[in-house]
């Protein structure tokens, strides 16, 4: 429209009318031919034709709701466009980047820190060992110290509870563990198996007492809560016969006074006709 | 011009788009039948949002002015006295709706430059939305439409929509608009010729817009 933009006829109101009417078809055959060869003799108005036809056409084939339309759709998928765009725009950190390919030095790098541990480790007398079902890694001549028997610490914990619980039958001190000489190990520390199983059995025995003596317990409350449950629902039933003795009572009540009031008009009904009957008399 | 001439009456069968009048439909649904006035909104659903879309560009709004002219039409349709005259009716329910969008839109945007400072006039909305023309050389003929139809006055938005996309006949956008026949026709004109004269400050040639 740039070779247009000059073009800005002067048409008369009527010559717009008609301009119009014959764009949209308003005009029979006739009028037609009429505003054609008035176009011919205004090259103003022909030019003016021309480029509104142009104008009307290219309406006839666009529609700006489409156009909101797609944009609106553009917007639906831009999330997805962004994400699918995303990996190639942003910029790549070293963690991020595949394997390079001098990988091998990262490979060498940990065998030669191991090597110079081994070499520092033997230079200095450094050990490492399994003595007695236990690992130890030191430097110098290994210096094992006594095993602790771990049954020998569980048995001493287990007696110092069964000695801060009140206890009705005190569990007695575990005797000395006689010397087997089968490689026990003895002391003052130290507890034998049977001892040890002895303490045990104590133990269970007394938690099944425990056990037991609040199984009781429960059965007493529980039955205590039944009696008295019981004894509510009992109380309950007697008010209700109470209530219920007091309604049937009153009824009968009621009864017997309606019965009395119509033998009372049934007792003037009578009187009223037999004074009647006196006054008619003859 | 001669009255056989004409674009079309209106009434018939119409498409989706444009669908026709539905004179007993209507009847039914302006004597109380909600059945009919359900099939009437189910009818004109699509054509009003469409009308609303090409008025206001945008969805939200178009969505919003066709619920408001629903509501209207379902107070107001009882007062309708010939059925045969409901398409103008409906779409006259739908300008007036939009003209109450526009005059808040406009009022909010001078509320807005007034306590920015702006000493800018205002324009039409839809124009100060417009992208700038480097923008625009990858899109298609609709957006560049859209945008010249944004840039024109309610007045003239209103009659070249209901001409040339509604496809209202004349004596109907007069009834619509509540002009005489001849001032439709003459505001139908000034809008071409503005619409020709957006075309040109957007420096777009009809080789632009029709490749």
């Amino acid at each position: 429209m740039k070779e247009q933009a000059k073009h800005n006829p002067r048409l008369t109101e009527a010559q717009q009318l008609e301009l119009t009417d014959f764009l949209h078809g308003e005009m029979n055959a006739a009028e037609q031919q009429a505003f054609l060869k008035t176009c011919d003799a205004s090259p103003e108005l022909a030019a003016e034709l021309r480029r509104m036809q142009r104008l009307t056409a290219l309406l006839a084939v666009a529609d700006p709701a489409d156009a909101v339309a797609k944009e609106n759709q553009a917007a639906a998928a831009m999330p997805e466009a962004d994400q699918a765009r995303e990996p190639i725009t942003r910029n790549p950190s070293p963690r991020d980047l595949p394997a390079q390919e001098n990988w091998w030095k990262h490979w060498l790098a940990a065998a030669a820190l191991l090597l110079f541990f081994f070499a520092g480790g033997a230079l200095s007398g450094f050990q490492l060992g399994w003595a007695e079902g236990r690992f130890y890694a030191g430097f110098g001549t290994a210096d094992v110290p006594p095993a602790v028997n771990p049954a020998a610490v569980e048995a001493a914990e287990i007696r110092e509870e069964s000695a801060a619980m009140p206890e009705p039958e005190p569990a007695s001190e575990p005797e000395p563990a006689p010397e087997s000489g089968q490689g026990q190990q003895t002391g003052p520390g130290y507890l034998d198996r049977e001892t040890f199983q002895q303490l045990q059995r104590e133990q269970l025995e007394f938690f099944a007492g425990l056990l037991l003596q609040e199984r009781e317990q429960q059965l007493s409350d529980m039955q205590l809560l039944l009696e008295a449950y019981a004894q509510d629902i009992e109380t309950r039933r007697l008010i209700d016969l109470q209530l219920i003795g007091a309604e049937l009572e009153e009824t009968r009540m009621a009864l017997h006074r309606r019965n009395l009031e119509q033998e009372l008009v049934l007792s003037e009904i009578i009187e009223f006709i037999q004074y009647q009957q006196y006054l008619n008399r003859p | 011009m001669s009255p056989e001439a004409g674009s079309g009456s209106g009434s018939g069968y119409g498409t989706a788009e444009q669908p026709g009048v539905d004179v007993r439909l209507v009847g039914a649904a302006a004597t109380g039948d909600e059945q009919a006035f359900a099939a009437l909104m189910r009818q004109w659903r699509v054509p009003l949002f469409r009308f609303l879309l090409r008025l206001t560009g945008g969805q939200e709004e178009a969505h919003e002015l066709v619920q408001r002219s629903f509501i209207k039409m379902h107070q107001r349709l009882s007062t309708l006295g010939d059925a045969a005259r409901f398409r103008p009716w409906l779409y006259q329910i739908a300008l007036n709706q939009f003209r109450d969008w526009y005059r808040s839109r406009k009022r909010e945007q001078l509320q807005r430059e007034a306590l920015a400072g702006e000493a800018q006039p205002a324009s039409d909305l839809p124009h100060r939305d417009a992208p700038p023309l480097a923008e625009l050389e990858e899109q298609d003929r609709n957006r560049l439409l859209q945008l010249a139809i944004g840039r024109l006055s309610p007045e003239q938005r209103e009659v070249l929509v209901l001409k040339t996309w509604q496809g209202l006949s004349f004596p109907e956008i007069a009834q619509a608009l509540g002009i005489p026949e001849n001032t439709a026709k003459s505001r139908l004109y000034s809008s071409y010729r503005a619409l020709a004269a957006i075309f040109d400050d957007m420096n777009l040639t009809f080789n632009d817009l029709w490749p």
